[in-house]
């Protein structure tokens, strides 16, 4: 592996970070491992090739109006589907495995209305969006869309971790993780606070989708697909809940692939995730760096 | 009449046959409490076992798929001892990495499976009769297996596992019993439909197959094992009977699933046996992996307590593990 | 006007029905015992007044505003705040984290900083361990944190769901005199509580309930006389001569 390898790793760990925070967001809070997150993160793409269809806009105003738009997808499924599940279900199990369920018809619902759209085609963001420009960074090779990634991917994951760390928000997300009843009694309504979870995941995912969209130059239903299992190893290597593990965790799955491409072939690549699920599960269930032991019985 | 409508049909009917077998491996396993979605990989390792004895070894049908299904039960047994011990969401995102690995080493290992482009020309030496009677015996064999002590014992490890333990339940046992059953199940469902397409390829045995499957679990009902067969016979001909709705068919497929594991979780087992307590006059014992006994069995939880917002009764209390030891 | 007013309140869990037609009355600034074996509907009831459940029937009132079937969030805003069995800190969260957990509401730092402040004045052993997980203190310590959290929240009545279950004696005498500090704000109690004798010492009103009735009320004064609750709580054939 040279440098330019690791610069690859940077770039592409930045996409796992963006569409993992999300997930493990609304898994640790509110107990919903939302698989029609990869179908939200593909809608970002896709809108903002529909807004850029006839004329040009700028990035910094799709990308907002991806990330409101894909919010609003993740809350409304909160209100039709997570929310009437957690009220009629009483057995955590059951109504983890019902939202799980739920959440595949979704997702699977949203790639159905984006083959729609697209007419089965691939498309792609009018590349006027943003200009994407070859430039060098410390003697390599890169673009400026990469660097707009890059750099994206760490100021949200910054105000992320700021957000759950020190607002009273935060706080209160880490409380209902724990106990929707106690916080229920100190004036926090779960609800609203499961609600504003969605939000906050579904718009991560949409500005992913946006980003990764551009620097694929292509969007097609299925896009979200292969990264929703990779998320999920970034999340069962964080820890579930855990903004930090999952940061770090995404850069991990991202070197650890980039090696097994360099090393082994491309085709074993995509294995790595995969196997990367068992052995953690295995070995680790609580993540690499979570003290916590999350639940495994 | 009938043969016209059978021959006009007889894929669909292929199909939903082989849906069935898949959706009773999905199934079995649901009921016991183990949430594995592995089933699509060993309808995989059937498959491609089968479809490469018998083409290529030039082995007859029967032990063909006989092989398929003795690998399947032991590399079942391997993953349940592997995985066994995980529950919930991670079991099943553990199988549905499984799966994944199946379907990469399907696409890699080109001298037995074709590689991506998958195998043309099986031979087709099955008829849709023989596989209608495999379908039936198995059907009779759960209704058995439904009925005896093991059905009992199944319903009691997914209503609470605790308590199936402490009642002189070997737990692991039945996990690890139940995980071989379903794997046997994907794979016999696996080999009859290589040997019934004539073609099997990696991509049909990736995450829209485990879709596939769970909507017939789940529209069908998992409360009785007719479900699994109405929800593949539903399944299968869903898309023929959304004909009108042209490029919204499968929008409309999607939307169905969402609205019956949210709002009637029983699927149409429940509905059956709900219409049945109406007319008898009974409340039926309706309860199915998402939809747990309390909520099931006792209408007026709905009314008396929509608006409480997660209450402590509803069980939902994952109580920090620092909490359960205070000093004092 | 009296603080909070429960009329003929029913809770049911299915067919069950736990709590059937109680009434409880609580005067500004009292303490109001509620006692009760296991069972009895005591939890119930404070679950049912804190909105954490929802009444089957009956009436709810906080300060003359009706608040019947209010979800529990709205409910600890209109100044009702209950502090649940078992106490059930936020384990993970550290001591000062729980207390601003009540503090919800606020969205002024200066008020949250008097607030907090308050707390650590009243119960010096949450200053010592304030950046300590909350699931590492003693049990003891984590009622005071339970306490502290709910004062927090500026209830106007507070609903404590059995302080001393599972302290060490010692600790339930602490747990009693830091509920006799809160009374003195002014703060309006009502207490579901295992050891009357204790609970006496505060309480100027008391209520038995058993299998999900009230069967004996009355001032603290009358009532721990009665025969009925000497035996079954305070543990004497009769009444003490003194």
């Amino acid at each position: 592996m040279n440098a330019q390898d690791l610069l690859n790793v940077v770039v592409i760990g930045s996409i796992y970070t963006l569409f993992a925070m999300g997930l493990t967001l609304s898994w640790g809070v509110l107990n919903i491992l939302n698989l029609a997150h990869g179908a939200i993160f593909m809608f970002g793409g896709l809108l903002a090739y529909l807004v850029t269809q006839d004329s040009a806009l700028s990035l910094w105003i799709v990308m907002p109006m991806s990330m409101v738009v894909c919010g609003l997808i993740a809350v409304l499924l909160e209100l039709v589907a997570y929310r009437p599940i957690r009220r009629r279900v009483a057995d955590l199990h059951a109504s983890e495995l019902a939202t799980l369920i739920a959440s595949i018809g979704a997702g699977a619902m949203l790639v159905a209305i984006a083959e729609n759209v697209t007419e089965n085609q691939l498309v792609g963001i009018n590349p006027e969006t943003f200009v994407v420009e070859q430039t060098s960074f410390l003697g390599l090779r890169t673009t400026n869309l990469e660097i707009v990634i890059v750099a994206i991917a760490a100021l949200l994951s910054v105000t992320l971790t700021l957000f759950i760390t020190r607002s009273r928000h935060g706080r209160a997300l880490r409380a209902l993780a724990q106990d929707p009843y106690t916080c229920g009694l100190l004036g926090i309504s779960p609800d609203r606070m499961a609600a504003a979870t969605m939000f906050v995941s579904g718009a991560l995912a949409g500005a992913a989708g946006v980003l990764l969209a551009m620097q694929l130059n292509t969007v097609e239903a299925r896009l979200g697909e292969p990264l929703l299992l990779k998320a999920f190893a970034v999340i069962i290597l964080g820890g579930v809940g855990s903004v930090q593990g999952a940061i770090a965790a995404a850069f991990l799955l991202a070197l650890a692939e980039t090696f097994t491409d360099v090393y082994a072939s491309t085709s074993v690549r995509d294995a790595v995730a995969f196997g990367l699920i068992i052995v953690l599960l295995l070995f680790r269930p609580q993540g690499l760096f979570s003290r916590v032991a999350w639940q495994r019985a | 009449m009938l043969s016209d409508w059978f021959s006009d049909n007889e894929t669909l009917i292929q199909a939903a046959l082989a849906g069935a077998l898949l959706a009773y491996s999905f199934q079995i396993a649901l009921r016991a409490g183990v949430f594995t979605l592995g089933g699509v990989g060993f309808w995989a390792i059937g498959g491609y076992t089968t479809a490469y004895l018998v083409t290529e070894r030039e082995w007859a049908t029967v032990p063909a798929i006989g092989v398929g299904l003795l690998l399947s039960a032991v590399i079942g047994l391997g993953l349940a001892l592997v995985l066994g011990r995980l529950r919930a969401l991670y079991l099943a995102m553990a199988t549905v990495a499984f799966v994944l690995l199946v379907q990469i080493v399907a696409i890699n290992w080109e001298d037995v499976t074709g590689g991506a482009g998958g195998l043309f020309g099986i031979p087709v030496t099955v008829s849709t009769t023989q596989v209608f009677l495999v379908v039936l015996v198995v059907s009779i064999a759960l209704v058995f297996f439904e009925r005896g002590a093991r059905g009992r014992t199944i319903e009691a490890m997914r209503l609470d596992e605790q308590l199936a333990q402490s009642v002189g339940i070997d737990v692991v046992r039945e996990r690890h019993l139940i995980f071989v059953l379903s794997s046997v199940l994907a794979a016999l469902s696996g080999g009859i439909s290589a040997v019934m397409f004539n073609t099997l390829a990696p991509e049909q045995a990736g995450f829209h197959l485990i879709t596939d499957t769970l909507m017939m679990v789940v529209i069908g009902g998992a409360a009785a094992w007719w479900g699994a067969l109405v929800g593949a016979i539903i399944v299968t001909w869903l898309p023929e009977l959304l004909r009108f709705a042209e490029d919204y068919r499968q929008i409309i497929e999607a939307a169905i699933v969402v609205l019956v594991i949210v709002y009637a979780p029983e699927g149409i087992v429940g509905l059956v046996r709900r219409v049945r307590g109406l007319l008898s006059g009974r409340r039926p014992p309706t309860a199915t992996p998402f939809a747990d006994i309390a909520a099931a069995t006792s209408p007026d939880r709905g009314h008396s307590q929509p608006e409480a917002e997660l209450p402590p009764a509803a069980g939902r209390d994952p109580r920090p593990a620092t909490q359960a030891r205070n000093p004092d | 006007m009296a603080a909070l007013e429960v009329e003929r309140l029913v809770v049911r869990y299915g067919h069950v029905t736990a709590v059937r037609d109680v009434d409880l009355r609580l005067e500004e600034g009292q303490v109001g015992v509620v006692l009760g074996s296991n069972g009895a509907g005591k939890t119930s009831t404070l679950n049912a007044i804190s909105g954490a459940l929802r009444p089957a029937g009956g009436s709810i009132r906080l300060e003359g505003r009706d608040i019947t079937g209010w979800p529990s969030h709205r409910v600890a805003r209109a100044g009702l705040v209950q502090v649940p069995e078992g106490r059930r800190i936020i384990g993970p969260l550290t001591v000062e984290e729980n207390l601003k957990l009540g503090a919800y509401h606020l969205r002024s730092n200066a008020r949250l900083q008097e607030l907090l402040a308050d707390a650590y004045a009243l119960f010096p052993i949450l200053e010592e361990r304030r950046h300590n997980a909350g699931g590492l203190l003693s049990g003891g310590e984590q009622q005071m944190l339970a306490f502290g959290r709910a004062l927090m929240a500026e209830p106007k009545v507070l609903l404590l769901d059995e302080p001393s279950m599972g302290l060490a004696p010692i600790m339930v005498d602490r747990v009693i005199e830091a509920v006799g500090r809160i009374a003195e704000r002014g703060i309006s109690i009502l207490m579901v509580e295992q050891n009357a004798a204790a609970a006496f010492e505060l309480a100027a009103y008391a209520y038995v309930l058993e299998q999900g009735e009230v069967i004996l009320e009355g001032r603290v004064e009358d009532v721990k006389n009665d025969p009925l609750v000497l035996r079954a709580f305070l543990g004497l054939e009769e009444a003490p001569t003194s």
